[in-house]
């Protein structure tokens, strides 16, 4: 049976590691809520940006920008992940990892090349030594900004057009509550021009009659303005994965650190009652042992 | 006098959202200038200032390039990846 003294440094360590989850849990949770104000921001840039797409064109065909025309071969993918750039956050990393590992499975056949660009210390380290690293964005994770996103998807949009790449995936988790993440798997490039289009805007073709009566004038064309346009939306999809992955991230260590906390104070509990039964067993003995000397003597 | 209105968007949040006389950017062949009722309109625009004018009063915000698109009804819209604004004080 270990000692009282033994026992006591255990709880001090024990009481020490329940002080660090909580204060990275009270610094997750003042973070997701930051994280969570910039996604709300960014929603009004994401309808504004779809909404102008499809007023400044009411019909999108595949040829009208590259980032739109899918490719004749089709046999090299690029996947784009996002992870965190520190651990502690439970299976939050090791699902995109997974998800990614699964479908490269399940498409292998498909693809010649299949390339992975990082974003995030934790999935370089891992795809590291299983796949091809195309790029590896670092240290862009703590209050990713709208310019970082704008640097990696010209990058994206790069590669695509060059023909480096046919397709290009993004994974990313996306955040419900802290509790739940999901992993998204999803097809960014080539860019289906539907998504571009709203929907209630283009289905009702009345609604298209009366805005085209206006007649937007267009400086300096058409053309020139969906230049802007169609990158940024690719941009914004980056930005916007970018900031689901921060949220996540935090959502994550939060619910870990605030198990790891309990599990702490479980242990401390159990080691305190271990302690005082080790007290309790140290006095009985000394009493015995007294008890035992006075009866000697008689 | 009518007025127009204006509302700034980045990414990061919305800047500015106001009912304003006037407003003059940089746009991508020259600038320009909205009044009230004007047309239906959509331009890129440059990195630079645009320039609010309000009840005599006037803000500054310094942009990185952007999308203006004036809708029917007077509203100003004003998408960009950046805006500062700018400091009277300074």
């Amino acid at each position: 049976m270990p000692s009282i003294k033994e026992y006591n440094s255990k709880i001090k360590s024990l009481k020490n590691t329940q002080k660090i989850t909580k204060t990275m849990k009270m610094v997750s949770a003042s973070k997701l809520r930051k994280a969570n104000e910039a996604q709300s921001n960014a929603k009004s840039y994401a309808k504004h940006i779809t909404d102008l797409i499809s007023r400044v064109t009411a019909q999108l065909t595949k040829d009208d920008h590259p980032l739109l025309k899918t490719h004749k071969e089709n046999n090299k993918a690029l996947i784009l992940v996002f992870t965190s750039d520190r651990g502690l956050c439970g299976a939050f990393n090791h699902n995109a990892h997974k998800q990614v590992l699964s479908w490269i499975e399940r498409n292998q056949g498909q693809y010649d090349q299949i390339d992975v660009s990082c974003c995030g210390k934790k999935g370089y380290a891992f795809f590291q030594r299983r796949l091809p690293i195309k790029n590896h964005y670092e240290n862009l994770n703590n209050e990713p900004s709208f310019e970082s996103a704008v640097r990696i998807g010209g990058d994206l949009a790069e590669h695509f057009i060059l023909g480096e790449y046919h397709e290009i995936y993004l994974v990313y988790n996306q955040f419900f509550s802290p509790l739940l993440q999901k992993s998204i798997f999803e097809k960014i490039l080539p860019i289906d021009p539907a998504v571009l289009i709203r929907r209630d805007l283009r289905d009702d073709t009345k609604e298209n009659i009366t805005k085209n009566e206006y007649g937007y004038i267009f400086e300096p064309n058409q053309k020139v303005l969906l230049n802007y346009l169609i990158p940024h939306f690719l941009y914004f999809k980056v930005y916007f994965a970018m900031l689901e992955n921060w949220a996540g991230e935090h959502g994550a260590r939060m619910t870990s650190m605030d198990n790891a906390t309990k599990n702490a104070v479980d242990l401390i509990q159990k080691n305190t009652l271990l302690r005082n039964r080790a007290r309790q067993a140290a006095i009985t003995t000394e009493l015995t042992e007294i008890v035992a000397g006075a009866e000697a003597l008689k | 006098m009518a007025n127009l209105h204006l509302s700034i968007i980045t990414p990061n949040g919305k800047v500015f959202d106001e009912s304003v006389e006037s407003v003059s950017v940089p746009g991508e062949e020259g600038s320009v200038g909205i009044l009230a009722n004007h047309a239906p309109f959509v331009t890129t625009l440059k990195d630079g200032t645009i320039e609010v004018r309000q009840n005599q009063s006037m803000e500054r915000f310094n942009i990185k390039s952007g999308i203006l698109e004036v809708d029917v009804g007077s509203e100003v819209l004003i998408l960009v990846d950046q805006a500062i604004k700018v400091d009277k004080t300074r």
